[in-house]
Order: structure tokens, then C-alpha cells, then sequence
């Protein structure tokens, strides 16, 4: 564990360190902010973690639920030639509802089941933006990774459940991954692309399609709720 | 010489015409209501407040008065009287009186000045909803509370004014102008005061169904259209039988209540049971409120719609479909007035394994509520929520946001805080 907090350490003290050596006042700003709005579809992995009975498909069987979520990314560095190094921060919301079942077996009850999750992730990110400035593909390849903490709740008819004394509410500690494509929509009216830039400020805008890995299984926890998932995310990104 | 005295002439008169029209404004201060436990005992005029006017638990309540003091009746008046008018119409005008050709006013009471002058006069809601009701005079006839109090047509408020006027003999020594609104009197005899009465709740839900739960039960149902198209519905009220604390019976000791510290009026009157706080907390046994035990006078002729009580229910529901339910079901009150737009009240609490009959109501700014919606039944049962059946499956997560894990769970929140670190470095470092 300790090392990888050194290796996260490292790698983005060595972001600031490049940034500090980067830095050239006469040239013009590059964009520095990426913000992202985003959702898919996220489905917990409870019943992978330490637990029998497959808790969470019994309770809101396997229909699709999703992720809503935002992110903001500080673009601290510019590579030339190259792409931009950053750190930002994600959030994300998703919330399962079923109604309870009976536990004579007799059903459905007409009681709630409820299972929400917040998660939070502090992210450093790669941009690989060359393609986009300096030739006509309008990609920018990226990935993004960091420690991220999920804030989940279990709720019922009565509000938050309560077993044994124990409060439905917890955290889950652990790693996020993710790698995807932005395509970048300048491209498709650069007119209306210049006019946006000039009049909001807002210098590209993007769609993206990610593929994330939240390793939320409890990061120097034991017998932590397993409450992450490999999933896919799409959104709108704005650069400032 | 002669313009300077007629200067001064003038000016005297002004300043005598002046002096006594103050002395002759009549003045009402200290409004107030009391012997009731509505929430807010005081001002009953003030249409904007939620505790204002009248409501039908005022009407039926004997004990509770409202009283304002009155200062400055004219010298030349023999008497004063209270009027209720429901419209622009003054009642100083004999035509608008019941007797007149166009009866827009009824008397509440009259005092003669000596007991009324610069003292405190008092009035009860039953008198002020019978003569508004009726535009008939209330101190010419008994006044039964089942026969003013009782509606059940779902009518919103009614406006009126009250008219304080000084008289001597039959005759008005003035009147206010036609808005009825307070401020001073020209001729400084009259004071008008706008105030609402409603003592109809609103229409009952209809179409209601129940679905259990783990010592819960959740109540569906349709709101009647009349309660959402410009009605005063403020919310729906739900009864359960037996209560929450296990009463089964009128007046019923219950099994596990919790015991009431209020005082116990055994008076023949219905007290309260106007307002909706007031009745959700008697019934939990939380504001240490009455324990009204008084005689029942409620329902009156209200129609049951659909009386019939499911074979599911416990036996001798006290509710009955298309009724009013009066103070004393108050007890049974499962869940108080509850504004939703769902068409669903969950009712918690319960205990499982007894079967509940359930009758809904909706009620109204005044704090009326409305007649039974039909009866329903149902059993709570334990169910396996998705924790539950994580920890029955072994899981150990949970306790809290906070709580601490076992070993080093603080990492992730180190990490953050790093980054976090790094960045305010950075930006301290390269300012843009």
C-alpha cells in the first residue's frame, strides 16, 4: 500500500516539478481547465466482495442502472508536441431502488430497498492532444488514474436501515482507472467552434467515451463492500 | 383686522374638528383567541397566516373564545355590536341586514357600552360561523354545533368582514368605507376586520389500496380533482385501526401507549382536533396535549359513500367511509397531514403480523379534514432489505460514513489529501 501512495506521489510531484520547468510567460495560454459532464451505466460489484448470497441481485435483481457524474481536470502542464498532464477531481451519483422482498418468501413487498453510492476520485490525467492540434484526426487519446473513495448508503420504508445496531451507511476505499477517446467537435463547425470560444470562453468542446475501472474493493480496508465497477461512461467535456 | 380673525377662526375649527374626531375613534387591540390549542392561539383574522380564520373544530369547540379589547366608544352610543358581512356591502345599511332586501350581514353579539367601554369582549367561533353561514343574527337562537358545524362539500374558505359598530338605539352612528379593511374611521365609530371561516374539509382520496412492509404500510391512492384544482388542500392524513400504540377501541387504554401528561377534560364539549399538528402529536403521545374524552358530536350528516369494510379488517373499525372523523379518533391518527403529490403515504411504526384497517383524509389550510376515503387492510411483515441481506450473507461493512476500519482504511483519504497538496504547490507556485 505504501508504495502505492509513493508511486502516486511521485508521479505527480514530477508533474509539478515539469510544469515549474515548462513554463514560458510570452507564449499564449493554453487551455487549463477540462470540465466533464458524464454518465453510464454502474452496476456495484457487491456480490464479488466478501459475502454470500449474492445480496445485490436479490434485492434489485440485474436491470441496468446508471452513473451520473462530473469531473473537473487541471490542466497544469503542456507538453509540446504532445499533450498536457493534470490532476482533477470526479464525482459520480447512482442510486438502485427495488421494492424489498418478503422474508417468508411470499414476494414483493411494497417497501423500498435502496441503494445509492457517491463516489469521489482525485485523478491525475494524461491528454494526448498532438493529434487534434497539429493533424486533422480530431482525437485526443487519455487516461486517467487515482485514488477514489465511495460513500454508499442502504436505505429502506423507514429510511436508512439499521441491522443489528449497525448503520446501512459505509466508504470503500480504492483505485480508479480509466482510458477512453475524446472526439472534438471544433472539428465539425470551427465557425461556430471560434465564435463559442470568443464569446464563452469555452476554447474546445468534446464528446468522450471511457472505459473505467473503479477498484473500489477497500483499499487498506478488510471485509470492505465491494462497490466498484468495470463499466463504460460517456460525456460532454468543455475546455477553458 | 377682520381677515386675521377669520383666519384664526378657521384654524380653530380645523384643530377642534380634528380633537374630536380622535377622541371619538373607536379602537379594537389584543386580539387574541383562548381556551384552545390551536398552535398559534392569537390573531384569528390574518388570512395569510396557516392558523387563521375559523375551521370546524372551532365551531364545535364550547370552551374556546376569541377576545379583543375595545377602547373609545362613542359617548353618545348605547351600545355596540358585532357584525359579520361577505361582501363589500357595509352592514350599517339596513338593507343588508336579514331582514333587509339584499342580507349580506348577521350580528355575533352586542355589548352595551358600559360593559363594553376600554375592556375586553368576548365572542365564540360558533356565533361568527352561524350568522356569516346564515347572515341571521347568532344571539336570537340556540345554537346546535351538528347543525352549523357540520360540511361536507369540500368547499374552500369563505371570506367575510367583521363590522364593530357603535349604535344608540337602532340607529348606526357610522360605518367604514366599503373596502372593510382596519385603519381609521372617518366618523370614528366603526372598525372592519377581514378574517375566513372553512368548515369543510376537503374531498376524501379515492381509489385507496395498501401494500405492506416491515413494520410499514404504504398507502396508494388518487387525490380527488377538486382538492388540486384551486382547493386548499394542504395535505393527506392517514387513520390506522388498531393505533400505533395498540388502542383498539374508542377511549382504549391501549397496550403500549405512551403515556400523556397533559390534562384530561372530561367536559361534554369536542375540543381541537382542528389542527393538524396539534392532532398528529396527541396521537403520538408526544405534546403531552388534552386527552379529550368528551362527548362525540361529530359526523353528523355526512354521507357514507361507501361504508362497507373489507373481510380482511380487524373487527369494530371505527371508521366509516364519507364521514368526518371528530376529535376522537384522533388517537388513531398513523400518519398527521403529509403534502404530497405521489398519490403514496408510507405509514411506519407498525407492528408486524397485525392486520391494520386504514382510512385516509385530506385536509385543509384551516386544518379541516376531510371525510373518510374507503377502508382499507393490510398486514406489515418482515422483509429483507438489501443490507439485510448483506449482513445475513456475512457482510461486515457499515456503521457510519466515519467509522473507522480495521487497518490503515484511511488511505484513500490520504491520497486525496496529497493531491490536494500537490495542487494548492502548484498554484502557489504559477499564478496565471
Amino acid at each position: 500500500m505504501k508504495r502505492i501512495a509513493l508511486l502516486v506521489a511521485s508521479s505527480l510531484g514530477l508533474v509539478t516539478s515539469v510544469a515549474e520547468a515548462q513554463v514560458d510567460p510570452t507564449r499564449p495560454k493554453d487551455p487549463y481547465l477540462m470540465v466533464e459532464i458524464r454518465f453510464g451505466p454502474y452496476r456495484p460489484n457487491v456480490d464479488e466482495g466478501p459475502v454470500s448470497g449474492r445480496p445485490y441481485d436479490t434485492a434489485f435483481g440485474d436491470a441496468t442502472r446508471y452513473m451520473v457524474g462530473a469531473e473537473v481536470d487541471w490542466q497544469a502542464l503542456h507538453i509540446k508536441h504532445f499533450g498536457s498532464l493534470g490532476v482533477g477531481g470526479m464525482f459520480g451519483y447512482t442510486r438502485a431502488t427495488a421494492n424489498a422482498k418478503f422474508a417468508d418468501g411470499s414476494g414483493d413487498s411494497a417497501e423500498d430497498t435502496t441503494f445509492s453510492q457517491w463516489n469521489l476520485v482525485a485523478l491525475g490525467v494524461l491528454r494526448v492532444n498532438v493529434l487534434a492540434r497539429e493533424t486533422w484526426i480530431p482525437l485526443v487519446p487519455y487516461a486517467k488514474v487515482g485514488p477514489g473513495v465511495s460513500l454508499w448508503s442502504a436505505g429502506n420504508g423507514s429510511g436508512t436501515v439499521n441491522v443489528d445496531g449497525v448503520e446501512g451507511k459505509g466508504r470503500t476505499f480504492g483505485m480508479v482507472y480509466a482510458f477512453g477517446g475524446m472526439f472534438l467537435l471544433d472539428s465539425i463547425d470551427r465557425q461556430a467552434a471560434k465564435t463559442f470560444a470568443a464569446e464563452q470562453g469555452v476554447k474546445h468542446t468534446y464528446f468522450f467515451f471511457e472505459y473505467m475501472m473503479a477498484e473500489l474493493k477497500g483499499l487498506g480496508q478488510t471485509n470492505a463492500m465491494h462497490v466498484g465497477s468495470r463499466t463504460w461512461q460517456l460525456g460532454l467535456a468543455m475546455e477553458l | 383686522m377682520l381677515r386675521p380673525l377669520l383666519v384664526l377662526s378657521s384654524v380653530l375649527a380645523v384643530l377642534f374638528a380634528t380633537a374630536t374626531s380622535f377622541a371619538q375613534t373607536m379602537t379594537i387591540s389584543n386580539i387574541r383567541r383562548e381556551g384552545t390549542t390551536r398552535i398559534f392561539a392569537s390573531e384569528p383574522f390574518d388570512k395569510n397566516q396557516g392558523n387563521s380564520g375559523f375551521n370546524r373544530a372551532d365551531c364545535f369547540d364550547d370552551k374556546q373564545i376569541v377576545k379583543f379589547f375595545v377602547g373609545n366608544i362613542p359617548a353618545d352610543a348605547d351600545h355596540i355590536e358585532l357584525w359579520v358581512r361577505n361582501s363589500d356591502a357595509t352592514c350599517a345599511n339596513t338593507i343588508n341586514w336579514p331582514d333587509g332586501t339584499d342580507p349580506q350581514c348577521g350580528r355575533v353579539k352586542s355589548w352595551t357600552r358600559s360593559v363594553a367601554n376600554n375592556a375586553d369582549i368576548t365572542f365564540k367561533p360558533i356565533e361568527v360561523i352561524y350568522a356569516i353561514r346564515n347572515r341571521k343574527h347568532s344571539d336570537q337562537t340556540t345554537l346546535v354545533p351538528t347543525e352549523v358545524c357540520n360540511d361536507t362539500s369540500g368547499a374552500t374558505p369563505f371570506e367575510f368582514w367583521f363590522q364593530l359598530m357603535a349604535f344608540k338605539g337602532d340607529r348606526v352612528l357610522g360605518w367604514t368605507g366599503t373596502s372593510g379593511t382596519t385603519g381609521t374611521v372617518s366618523a370614528g365609530e366603526v372598525v372592519g376586520r377581514k378574517s375566513s371561516y372553512d368548515v369543510s374539509g376537503p374531498l376524501p382520496p379515492s381509489d385507496p389500496s395498501l401494500g405492506a412492509g416491515n413494520r410499514l404500510l404504504v398507502a396508494n391512492f388518487k387525490s380527488t380533482a377538486g382538492n388540486t384544482t384551486g382547493g386548499d388542500l394542504v395535505g393527506y392524513r392517514a387513520y390506522c385501526f388498531p393505533s400505533r400504540s395498540g388502542k383498539t377501541a374508542v377511549g382504549d387504554a391501549g397496550t403500549a401507549a405512551t403515556p400523556e401528561t397533559g390534562t384530561t377534560d372530561t367536559g361534554t364539549a369536542v375540543e381541537d382536533g382542528g389542527d393538524a399538528g396539534d392532532a398528529a402529536g396527541d396521537a403520538a403521545g408526544e405534546d403531552g396535549g388534552d386527552a379529550d374524552t368528551g362527548t362525540v358530536v361529530d359526523t353528523g350528516s355526512a354521507a357514507a359513500t361507501d361504508a362497507a369494510v373489507p373481510a380482511n379488517c380487524p373487527a369494530n373499525v371505527p371508521f366509516t367511509a364519507g364521514e368526518i372523523p371528530g376529535p376522537e379518533l384522533d388517537e388513531f391518527i398513523c400518519m398527521p397531514d403529509t403534502n404530497t403529490s405521489s398519490g403514496k403515504l408510507t405509514i411506519s411504526g407498525l407492528t408486524n403480523d397485525i392486520t391494520y384497517a386504514v382510512a385516509l383524509t385530506s385536509s385543509d389550510r384551516h386544518g379541516n379534514p376531510g371525510a373518510f376515503s374507503g377502508v382499507t387492510c393490510g398486514t406489515p411483515k418482515l422483509t429483507n432489505d438489501f443490507y439485510t441481506l448483506y449482513r445475513n450473507g456475512g457482510g461486515t461493512a457499515g456503521g457510519g460514513y466515519c467509522a473507522i476500519g480495521p487497518r490503515g482504511a484511511s488511505f484513500g483519504l490520504a491520497g486525496v489529501s496529497l493531491l490536494l497538496a500537490l495542487l494548492a504547490r502548484f498554484a502557489r507556485r504559477h499564478p496565471r
